[in-house]
């Protein structure tokens, strides 16, 4: 199977959740798969100051769903993803573009993350992976 | 937060250990990332019996078989939506 890159945009809690499932659900099946913050979604890989379950945007009745379904055990949440998808081997990038535009430095962002790229160099990494926007 | 699964050791049939992950409650793709877990703490020969009831579950479980090359032992519904997979690491 290919490789899978996900384009990570929006800030909205349902999206990024889903797209981490993505992410899991490919590692789990033995693909390799990258992940770049961009944009909006960006600030889930600050070290502080991340968008909260609680205080969650998107539309609030998705939100609200999606937060009962997590509440209950059923899913995880968007932190326990994220720690999945590094613990099962994703590669997380921060979008260097997108810490410009927003004004967030390396500093700011998590650690363990892998260093910040351009559009550029991400697109030609993932040249030959399936690409999903979400 | 999703509960941790619980799990046991057993003795299967023919033998070989069989470790019980019970995956119940939790949506995809939880399950099978359970089962890949499970099967990375046995050794090869060993197998992980886990049950879960999310309705995508016993098609996952065939197509995680084939794609990474563990044994789908057997798959059989457990009544309440729920299926039990015996899954041998290879």
């Amino acid at each position: 199977m290919r490789n899978l890159a996900l384009i990570f945009h929006d800030e909205a809690y349902d999206r990024v959740h889903h797209g981490l499932n993505l992410a899991v659900a490919a590692l789990a099946l033995g693909r390799g798969v990258r992940l770049i913050f961009t944009y909006w979604a960006l600030p889930y890989l600050k070290r502080e100051g991340r968008p909260s379950l609680k205080g969650a945007r998107g539309d609030e009745q998705r939100v609200t769903s999606l937060l009962d379904k997590i509440e209950k055990g059923h899913v995880e949440d968007v932190e326990e993803l994220l720690e999945r998808v590094r613990a099962l081997g994703g590669r997380i990038y921060a979008c260097t573009n997108s810490m410009g535009i927003l004004n967030i430095s390396r500093d700011e962002l998590r650690a363990e993350l892998e260093r910040p790229v351009g559009l550029t160099t991400f697109l030609r990494e993932c040249s030959e992976d399936q690409i999903l926007f979400i | 937060m999703a509960e941790p699964t619980r799990e046991k050791t057993q003795a299967g049939e023919g033998g070989i250990r069989v470790v019980a992950v019970d995956a119940r409650g939790l949506f995809c793709p939880l399950p099978i990332v359970k089962l890949k877990l499970a099967l990375e703490k046995v050794p090869s020969g060993d197998a992980v019996e886990i049950l879960a009831d999310d309705p995508g579950f016993p098609e996952d479980v065939v197509s995680w078989c084939e794609e990474t090359g563990n044994d789908l032992l057997s798959l059989r519904p457990e009544g309440n939506g729920a299926f039990v997979a015996c899954v041998r690491k290879r």
